[in-house]
């Protein structure tokens, strides 16, 4: 996977428990135009809080061009901003 | 039961902190690993190394320096403005893992923190460091150096000793291996100006420090000369203070102007832009001031401050202006000015009403209309509200300190 940071815009729905689940999110490719990117299934949660910053990080499988792809999502607590960390 | 305490000290605090956000935001290159430092605005005059990296030292770049020497001696140098928020987060972050291991954590500043450890064996001190430290480097990303002894002084000296990510003991009996070889001007509590007197007088080790005899000291440098003598032999007892055990003294904040001002009226309005963040300050910390103090720095680096102090302490903020607007008028020469400084002492609780024969009638009108003016700017932003003079002066409304309202400067007692 290779480091990518592009910010993202999320849909996820949040459970009883407070535990979030990302559902399909959009980016702005190369040409300027969006597209979309459908979750599959989230692999691995993990918590960050580098320099104090507390981030969740997602470790999801979705479709990207009819191929199943690994990739890593990051939602930052105090901005509440998603990005899509690696893919 | 010894008393035992430990002294943590982030590592190039600013820098280790920019680097850690970076690169938990994407970035490729880790600041650290390059000449990087952590610089004021480039654009306004007054620039300043606050943070660099290891590999800046080669270069001789110094804390404190202008941006534009920094770069003389390093010209790929790579600079990165400061993050405050994000130097609050880190340093609450470190201080949470902190009181995991102790009730009683004194934060010294943004990026310095005594614990006292008293309650463990001295034998698992050094492993019990160990792991604190390699905890924050995993948990936070940053490294830190950790200080043992059974004071604070010899507790900060230890952080001090080798950097970056070590932890070093200082226990008295080790002070003189330790801590006499060092230049007198590593010593705590001694600058640049008495370490070169006390060059002057042969005395240029720690070790010599303690050696020297402590009435001679005192003769030359009074009370001063023996602390020094004191702590260069590691005596110095001061405990770790818990957060809100210390009675705040005195408040201030300051400026440096973007280009030298002249005129009376510029520098009034400087004073008064000074105010209008400090004074909300004061009220807010729920104290009322009786002495005003006012300090000029000219364009030719010398200074000259002034103080008045009132009969009866207050919040008003018309008040403590014009106080700091005439001792201004009073000390003034005449010449470009290039800093100003307002510091207010002998605070008293707000909620303590002294009262006088003499009362200002005045001063409730005033009162009142303080609090409105607090409450709006609360409520709607600061600049929903700013004096009439600032509307079309180059003085900006607000000036003095940094943005983040609560920000930790250091103090420099123990």
């Amino acid at each position: 996977m290779k480091v990518l940071a592009k910010p993202i815009e999320m849909i996820a729905w949040f459970d009883f428990k407070g535990r979030i689940h990302p559902l399909r999110f959009r980016l702005i490719d190369e040409d300027g135009k969006y597209k979309v990117i459908a979750i599959k299934n989230i692999q691995e949660r993990k918590k960050e809080k580098l320099a104090g910053n507390q981030m969740q990080v997602f470790l999801c499988r979705g479709m990207v061009q009819d191929k199943e792809v690994l990739f890593e999502l990051k939602y930052e607590k105090d901005t509440d901003q998603w990005m899509l960390f690696k893919m | 039961m010894m008393s035992l305490i430990f002294h943590v000290d982030v590592n190039s605090a600013y820098l280790s902190w920019n680097a850690a956000w970076d690169l938990q935001h994407g970035a490729s290159l880790d600041l650290r690993t390059i000449p990087a430092i952590v610089g004021g605005d480039p654009e306004s005059r007054h620039g300043i190394v606050l943070a660099k990296s290891a590999p800046c030292k080669k270069y001789g770049i110094q804390t404190g320096e202008t941006l534009f020497a920094a770069l003389m001696k390093c010209p790929e140098l790579t600079i990165v403005p400061p993050r405050y928020g994000v130097y609050m987060k880190a340093s609450e972050a470190m201080v949470e893992i902190l009181r995991s291991y102790s009730p009683l954590i004194e934060r010294y500043s943004i990026d310095e923190c005594f614990m006292d450890m008293s309650h463990i064996a001295k034998e698992d001190a050094l492993p019990l460091a160990e792991t604190l430290k390699r905890r924050i480097a995993e948990e936070l990303g940053f490294t830190v150096n950790i200080g043992i002894s059974t004071g604070k002084l010899l507790a900060k000296m230890a952080s001090d000793l080798k950097k970056p990510n070590q932890v070093h003991t200082l226990y008295k009996e080790e002070v003189p291996k330790k801590m006499w070889p060092l230049p007198v001007e590593d010593l705590f509590m001694v600058g640049s100006r008495t370490a070169t007197k006390l060059r002057a007088m042969n005395i240029r080790t720690i070790g010599e420090l303690a050696e020297t005899d402590p009435e001679f000291l005192h003769k030359k440098f009074k009370k001063y000369g023996y602390m020094i003598s004191c702590y260069a032999r590691g005596i110095e007892s001061s405990t770790v203070k818990n957060e809100g055990t210390i009675v705040m003294k005195g408040m201030g904040n300051s400026t440096t102007l973007p280009f030298d001002f002249s005129d009376r009226t510029s520098c009034h309005n400087v004073l008064l832009s000074i105010g209008e963040t400090l004074v909300p300050r004061l009220r807010a910390s729920g104290k009322k001031a009786k002495t005003v103090s006012v300090h000029i720095r000219y364009s030719d680096f010398t200074s000259i401050s002034s103080q008045r102090t009132v009969s009866l302490a207050t919040t008003s903020t018309s008040l403590l202006m014009s106080i700091a607007c005439s001792l201004f008028d009073e000390m003034w020469n005449g010449e470009p000015v290039r800093h100003l400084g307002i510091s207010f002492a002998q605070l008293e609780d707000s909620a303590l009403e002294q009262l006088s024969l003499f009362q200002n009638k005045e001063a409730e009108k005033m009162q009142k209309m303080d609090q409105v003016m607090d409450l709006i700017r609360k409520n709607f932003g600061d600049a929903s509200l700013i004096r009439a003079t600032f509307l079309h002066s180059p003085v900006k409304a607000f000036s003095g300190g940094i943005v983040e309202k609560d920000y930790l400067f250091m103090s420099s007692h123990l």
